[in-house]
């Protein structure tokens, strides 16, 4: 066993940064094999070596095996911008950690070949997204199509919710907050696992919106989450959510929407497939249906100018 | 009358496949008719008000919490899913789920993925495992299949096939191998040592294997067949590979080899091609001593007898637990996971002159009969059991039906239990057991033997401790136990 | 039979295997908890599975 062992930071995601110029005091909240997350009142961060990828709430060290620091939920961890101490076991240092912050959004295909992106990432989600998910049976598929587990039963209609709302809002340039509040609620907090389907699910939107320049349509959403995400979801998942409304999404949620929009159905399938069990591609679903609505908005109307030079 | 039961944890922490692996668990729980186990959110709580297995508890949960919800036939079976679940939610580590596995949808990009792959190991329906067992082998992978529900001549010709190709095809119906101290399939974390073993049950490999490795020996490689390689339609093919293989291998100074009784014709060339080797076997057709052997190899009756013989044990009897004189039934009932193990207790009986019963019987065993009135051994792994439900290595709950008959049965004295450990298995058999077993009324003896080693996720230290503290009496090996039943008897 | 002395089994025996898993996914899960080298395939029925076939999978998975 590895004690008092201290850990360099190499990287540090931007809102982590944050996390310890602003929180004194944290716990160890939750201890998997790869990864440890601290809190700080409703805050959390991500500690993990290399191979759990970059995020604006993560710090990446060399940790080698977590196992051998034996941390425990609940420990103790005393923050500062120049360090985190953690029990008797571990110390962070920041001293030399660079900076991570999601990458600018590459341009993006044209409406025409965004909607072939769409068609073909739906056909590959019927096949390799997990069966508890939304991508598999929420989005893409017809509603008559035999079976669909009840989460996508319950969740469809809430999807649908969503999707008029946003065609709403692409159509009008604007949104009442009341209406984005109900279209956000509808899938606050809804699913199976650690972050629900439906946080993933808006995560996923609100990267697409941001990499395919729908300012308003982002802020909208953003705002509306964020307004409604007290008690609505665990506080883990509230703090990711909070993040993507913060236009700040993990790397490979960022390449995954990246890829969609310049159509490598491929390497975006790859990427959703990376991202913990289920919600890589619940995050896919929700990119899928932004995308699909966005594309239409599209085709109906000739951009604006600002939508034509996002499209450039 | 179904019932509601729901359980609050406050901020458990767990992977999410790890929540669907015990939600899934649960559900497959005897007399669960519904099971949820997600987040208190106030979307999630709709969900299960939905499906109707909210009840008053899981409705004060808050987002953070974590909600197991269930709909069970009756309050027993509801509350032993709620004990099962907790222990699974406080040892999540025990399903071994932790490590992250990449997976793809085809298999020639998870060769893309893993180029040095060497063998596929199939689950899939018997109806299409021979195909992915070809697809497989265009990639030049040895192939492990687990599924059953073969057609025989399919696995004749893939067999055939594979051979041509220089590849093994271990199975179908292949339970278990050890690959150079891989375990595969359902298999028991052993030392790696010097015996070769070949067989063609899962549950013969296992039993042998750590009987083995508890008597501080190890194995160097455990070839599976699948249970039909002797048969004259297969003609033995995995079987004279396995041995051609284990000859040129040489970390392996002894083999053992284990099968039903084959067909006579199979035999002689199995037989014949043992003399041509090098190392000294111990052949196991359970049951069937009377074959001419070659110089070089020992027969064994039983499982423990082939152990026995390779470890160079001088034909010791097992050590026998001590268990009292049966004074009210005078029956025995055997109720076993492991078919194999089911076919060696009734081997240890018919040793002994006492007639025995089976749903499997071996030669010289009787057909079960409707009524049991005489000493049975079941096999609660055969089709008639496992008919819409899981096999019993799975879901020891398959158990409890005919264990509560039996313990209600005047005329049985003595029930016989094995319990089967190491991965792929459940994670606590004998704290199943156990529960099932607390403050239930019984007057017959049970003596259970435990296949399994220390190292197993399941340590079998702990899992005889549960079962000894639940009265249960624990013989070192499966053939001890029905030896133990005969002395209760009175009779040996 | 002319497999004496090929190379199968030498192949086959001569390292901890590098495994495919086609099927359920627990063995691959129970491969990678011991560090063995193990990538998994998500398999399903082909298109319009019946329901026989439905049964013995769930019966498979322990359903």
């Amino acid at each position: 066993m590895t004690r008092d062992a201290v850990v360099p930071v190499l990287r540090s995601g931007v809102l982590a940064q944050e996390f310890c110029r602003s929180v004194a005091r944290a716990n160890v909240e939750a201890v998997f094999e790869r990864c440890f997350y601290l809190r700080g009142g409703d805050e959390f961060i991500c500690v993990g070596g290399a191979d759990i990828g970059d995020g604006p709430l993560t710090l990446i060290g060399n940790l080698g095996r977590l196992s051998d620091f034996q941390l425990q939920p609940g420990w103790p961890a005393a923050v500062c911008e120049r360090h985190i101490v953690i029990g008797k076991s571990m110390r962070l240092t920041l001293d030399e950690t660079e900076s991570w912050h999601s990458p600018a959004w590459p341009i993006c295909l044209s409406p025409a070949g965004l909607t072939d992106t769409c068609a073909a990432l739906a056909r590959r989600a019927a096949f390799e997204a997990p069966e508890e998910g939304l991508a598999r049976h929420g989005v893409g598929v017809p509603e008559t199509s035999g079976h669909h587990p009840p989460l996508a039963r319950i969740a469809r209609p809430r999807i649908a919710v969503f999707e008029r709302w946003l065609s709403g809002v692409l159509d009008a340039g604007h949104a009442r907050l009341q209406d984005s509040k109900e279209a956000a609620e509808a899938l606050i907090g809804l699913g199976p696992g650690l972050t629900p389907s439906g946080d993933d699910f808006l995560v996923g939107a609100l990267a697409l919106l941001d990499a395919i320049g729908e300012r308003h349509a982002h802020a909208a959403l953003a705002r509306a989450i964020t307004d409604a995400l007290p008690g609505l979801t665990a506080p883990l998942s509230a703090c990711l959510l909070r993040a993507a409304a913060a236009g700040q999404v993990g790397e490979a949620l960022h390449r995954a929407v990246s890829s969609v929009i310049t159509g490598d159905v491929d390497a975006a399938a790859a990427a959703a497939g990376q991202i913990g069990h289920s919600s890589g591609w619940d995050m896919m679903a929700g990119v899928m249906t932004a995308l699909g609505i966005a594309v239409a908005a599209r085709l109906e109307t000739p951009p604006t100018a600002a939508q034509a030079l996002a499209l450039s | 009358m179904s019932v509601i039961l729901n359980e609050v944890r406050r901020a458990t922490y767990l992977d999410s496949i790890v929540l669907m692996r015990i939600s899934r668990q649960i559900a497959a729980l005897p007399g669960i008719e519904e099971a949820g186990l997600i987040i208190g959110t106030p979307a999630n709580k709709e969900i299960l008000r939905d499906a109707g297995i909210l009840g008053p508890e899981g409705a004060t949960a808050e987002p953070g919490d974590l909600i197991l919800a269930l709909r069970a036939s009756d309050a027993r079976a509801g509350q032993a899913a709620l004990a099962a679940a907790t222990q699974l939610l406080d040892q999540p580590s025990a399903l071994g789920t932790t490590a992250a596995v990449e997976s793809s949808r085809t298999i020639r990009a998870a060769v893309q993925r893993l180029p040095a792959a060497n063998l596929a190991l199939i689950s899939v329906p018997g109806d299409f495992a021979v195909a992915e067992a070809r697809k497989a082998m265009e990639f030049g992978l040895h192939v492990m299949i687990f599924s059953d529900n073969v057609p025989i001549e399919d696995e004749a010709a893939l067999k055939r096939e594979a051979r041509e190709r220089r590849l093994f095809v271990m199975g179908p119906d292949c339970g278990t191998a050890i690959v150079a101290g891989g375990p595969l399939g359902f298999a028991n974390v052993v030392p790696r040592g010097d015996i070769g073993i070949i067989g063609a049950s899962g549950t013969g490999i296992q039993e042998v294997s750590c009987l083995i490795a508890r008597a501080g020996r190890g194995i160097s490689h455990a070839i599976g067949t699948g249970g039909r390689d002797l048969k004259a339609e297969v003609g033995a093919v995995t079987t004279l590979m396995a041995i051609d293989a284990l000859e040129a291998d040489d970390r392996t100074k002894h083999v053992v080899l284990i099968s039903k009784p084959p067909a006579a014709s199979v035999a002689r060339s199995v037989l014949d091609r043992v003399a041509k080797s090098s190392k000294p076997f111990t052949i196991c057709f359970l049951g069937a001593t009377d074959f001419a052997l070659p110089a070089n190899a020992r027969s064994a009756a039983t499982l423990k007898a082939a152990a026995d013989s390779v470890l160079g044990a001088s034909a010791a009897s097992p050590v026998k637990p001590p268990v009292r004189r049966l004074d009210g039934g005078r029956l025995v009932r055997g109720l076993f996971a492991g078919g194999t193990l089911c076919s060696e207790a009734q081997i240890v009986f018919r040793q002994a002159g006492l007639p025995v019963m089976s749903n499997v019987p071996v030669p010289g065993a009787s057909a079960m009969a409707g009524v049991h009135d005489g000493h049975v051994m079941i096999d609660l792994g055969d089709d008639e059991f496992t008919r819409g439900r899981p096999h019993p290595m799975f879901e020891p709950g398959v158990r409890d039906a005919p264990l509560a008959e039996a313990l209600a049965d005047p005329s049985v004295g003595l029930v016989l239990l094995d319990v089967v450990l190491g991965y792929g298995g459940h994670l606590d058999p004998a704290g199943h057991l156990a529960a099932f077993l607390a403050g239930r009324e019984r007057r017959a003896v049970i003596v259970a033997s435990v296949t399994g080693t220390d190292a197993d996720p399941q340590p079998r230290d702990a899992q005889v401790r549960t079962l000894v503290e639940a009265g249960v009496v624990v013989a070192d090996s499966n053939a001890g136990a029905a030896e133990a039943a005969i002395a209760a008897l009175g009779v040996s | 039979m002319d497999e004496k002395d090929d190379g199968a089994s030498h192949d086959l025996l001569g390292a901890p295997p590098r495994v495919i898993n086609i099927g359920l996914e627990i063995f691959a899960v129970n491969l990678a908890s011991q560090g063995a080298e193990v990538a998994h395939v998500r398999w399903s029925p082909p298109a319009g599975g019946n329901s026989h076939l439905a049964g013995l999978l769930e019966k498979l998975q322990g359903r």
